[in-house]
């Protein structure tokens, strides 16, 4: 029994009857101890079994079976209470994974969004991580650069640089601590608003190389603690939004010059018109008082000496309508080329020798509307001005070319227009000096050598003949000055210029005329130069008192002469109701303002009788004395 | 004094399963399921451990052990005394 007590066999026992007493009590002291041993023999085996199990509890955890938990029935009481504490250990482990997870869920919805919207923002966008690795590298970005996102992202050391200038170095979102002139002396504009940066900067490689303007946005990321943990930046292409800027800036200054113009023409025109009234009176008496002199009086003298100041003072009125298109134009259908040939001989005298003069024309014709007249005075004023550009001799080129309106064959939309362009290779002008040249009595040239209407006058003339000029200079650079004509408005070529004289009848010589002048001075004048021809003079102050005056004394009124702009009633409305009574009725305008006896496109009416004024006293009696020869009408 | 060795022998079965080996001769109980224990980590569903032991409670402590940390007892074969031969499938 001891053998096999020893073995490790627990249930081992004495049976043994024995009438000896002290062997009995030997054998149930050995058997009692036996039980003993078994008892501690089954104790450590629960607590060993107890152990594998537990044991084989964490190994199933460790091996990720979440769901393993251990046995809590152990006879054995310090095991059962490791398997409690074994199981609250897995709930609460298992509880703590599924937090993680759900806020790694969370996080994976929040980064994946954040990811989205990055991708999707309209502008370029990057973002890098602490160590300045890209981390984002969106859609807009790629369009930009050129450079895939899987190229660019976990890059580091600068290297999103390169897809902006094509070599490492720090860019915006590298320099996030730099103050506000530090900034400003590395970009075109920079700000800080808090650790915002805003700059403005030119790339030259994009664009296929044209180069681009591009605004730039970078700001520090934070956490929660306030600890930078990234930077992003965004890029926007502003070239277009520059070039519409620059454009509409372009437009506003021209319209602002266009509108200076405008007013400065008309406020030249008004005192052109006011001063014509003047000077018909000056020239007028001047005229009468040479009349009324003796041949070698030193009145009549005097009185040439007026007429000739005073036809200077005309032409100076007639350089200052001009510009303020307030010119009756005479306009035909002609070839522009055929203008510049027919002035070529002239121009050569007027330049002088040391200048060097080429006309280049264009192929085919150049039909124009237009008044050759005037542009003949257009091509000789723009040829003097580049003559005086050129003080040491140069060249000067004279050329007629073809294009669209708007300047270059990409404007489809716009007119064919005929271009005359004048260059020289003088002085030039600087960008001040060009905005102001068509300004009345602007000049660049000494006192006394210039009136400062020249290019006025030519400015108003092309304005009047619906066409553009332009002005190209730099100094020391010469200067071009073109002028754009619309092409091919209708009309056959040729013709001469509408007769505004009617068929000169020597036989009548006398006659009553009904004189229609607002102005005194003006009035008084012509109807003493016409009395003084032997005509009979009755007078009316504006268009209602000659309505009136004609409708009592038609019988005996042969001619009417009319100012144009008059109060009340104009000229042209008294003509027109003195027609609708029946009457038949010659007629003269007159006017020095001749805005209002024209049509809408700025041309003599071929039958209308008129005068400008001032009126000079032979060219008043002489279209008098035509009128008076024709039947009323 | 006890002197025990044991030994492992991996033996592979087929391609998928594998027999393990142990020897627990000469150690006394519950030392032969406590290696048992110890070994059970590296074991694989259906690998089969056969283990050898000569304790007397030996049988009785595998079955006990089969029972609570469910595996099953495949066979015990008597040998010499208290030897025996357990297979364990997992």
């Amino acid at each position: 029994m001891v053998d096999r007590l020893a073995q490790g066999d627990p249930k081992a026992r004495l049976e043994i009857d024995s009438d000896d007493e002290m062997l009995s009590a030997l054998v149930d002291k050995l058997n009692r101890l036996a039980v003993s041993i078994e008892q501690s023999v089954d104790d450590s085996h629960e607590m060993a079994i107890g152990i594998c199990e537990h044991y084989d509890t964490l190994n199933r955890i460790a091996s990720g079976d979440l769901d393993a938990r251990a046995p809590e029935n152990s006879p054995n009481e310090l095991i059962a209470k490791l398997g409690q504490l074994l199981n609250r250990s897995t709930s609460s482990l298992v509880q703590t994974i599924e937090e993680l997870n759900r806020k790694d869920r969370e996080l994976s919805l929040a980064y994946d969004t954040l990811s989205n919207i990055i991708e999707f923002l309209p502008d370029a966008t990057f973002v890098i991580d602490r160590d300045k690795r890209v981390i984002a590298w969106n859609r807009a970005m790629e369009e930009m650069t050129g450079v895939p996102k899987e190229q660019m992202l976990g890059r580091g050391d600068g290297a999103y640089s390169e897809a902006f200038y094509a070599t490492r170095q720090p860019i915006l979102i590298d320099l996030l601590d730099l103050d506000q002139e530090q900034l400003s002396q590395r970009y075109l504009y920079a700000q800080r608003k808090g650790t915002t940066l805003f700059a403005e900067n030119f790339i030259s490689g994009f664009r296929g190389g044209d180069g681009a303007f591009i605004w730039i946005t970078a700001s520090p990321l934070l956490d929660s603690c306030g600890e930078q943990v990234g930077a992003i930046e965004s890029v926007r292409d502003i070239t277009d939004l520059k070039r519409t800027e620059h454009e509409n800036a372009a437009l506003q200054e021209q319209l602002r010059q266009s509108q200076k113009m405008e007013a400065i023409g008309q406020l030249a025109g008004g005192i052109a018109h006011d001063f014509n009234n003047i000077l018909t009176a000056i020239i007028g008496y001047g005229q009468l008082i040479i009349v009324k002199s003796g041949d070698n009086s030193i009145c009549r003298r005097y009185g040439e000496q007026i007429v000739a100041a005073s036809d200077q003072a005309a032409r100076l009125t007639r350089d200052l309508l001009a510009f303020g298109r307030r010119q009756v134009l005479d306009s035909q259908v002609c070839n522009l080329n055929t203008i510049v040939v027919s002035m070529n001989e002239m121009l050569r005298r007027l330049i002088g020798e040391d200048i060097v003069i080429s006309v280049d024309l264009c192929p085919e014709p150049l039909m124009v509307m237009a008044d050759a007249g005037q542009i003949r005075q257009v091509l000789m004023n723009l040829v003097t001005n580049a003559r005086d550009a050129m003080p040491y001799g140069g060249q000067l080129t004279i050329r007629t070319e073809e294009c669209r309106e708007g300047g270059g064959t990409q404007h489809a939309e716009g007119r064919q227009m005929a271009v005359l362009s004048v260059g020289d290779t003088g002085v030039g002008m600087d960008q001040e000096t060009c905005q102001k040249v068509f300004e009345p009595f602007f000049t660049t040239k000494q006192v006394g050598k210039g009136t400062g209407l020249g290019l006025a006058m030519v400015f108003g003339i092309v304005s009047q003949h619906g066409g553009t000029i332009g002005v190209e200079s730099e100094p020391g650079q010469g200067t071009v000055l073109s002028i754009r004509l619309p092409l091919g408005e209708g009309g056959a070529p040729g013709g001469g210029k509408p007769s505004v004289e009617g068929p000169v009848a020597s036989s009548v010589v006398s006659g009553t005329i009904l004189l229609v002048e607002d102005n005194e001075i003006s009035r008084e004048v012509i109807r003493d130069i016409l009395e003084d021809a032997g005509y009979r003079v009755i007078t009316a102050v504006d268009g209602i008192d000659a309505v009136e005056v004609y409708r009592a004394r038609h019988h005996e009124i042969d001619l009417v002469i009319l100012d144009v702009i008059m109060p009340r009633m104009n000229g042209r409305e008294a003509l027109d109701a003195i027609r609708c009574e029946g009457y038949p009725v010659r007629y003269l305008f007159m006017s020095g303002y001749t805005a209002d006896i024209i049509h809408s496109k700025g041309r003599l009416e071929p039958e209308l009788n008129y005068i400008a004024k001032p009126v000079m006293t032979e060219e008043l009696l002489a279209k008098v004395k035509g009128v008076l020869s024709a039947p009323p009408g | 004094m006890v002197v025990f060795c044991w030994f492992l022998c991996l033996a592979t079965v087929g391609e998928k399963m594998a027999v393990q080996y142990l020897d627990a001769s000469g150690l006394k109980c519950p030392q032969p399921v406590l290696k048992i224990a110890v070994l059970s980590p590296d074991m694989q569903t259906g690998d089969i451990l056969e283990v050898i032991g000569d304790c007397p409670t030996f049988e009785t402590d595998v079955r006990v052990w089969c029972s609570r940390l469910g595996r099953t007892l495949l066979s015990v074969r008597q040998e010499n005394g208290y030897r025996k031969t357990i297979q364990i499938l997992f």
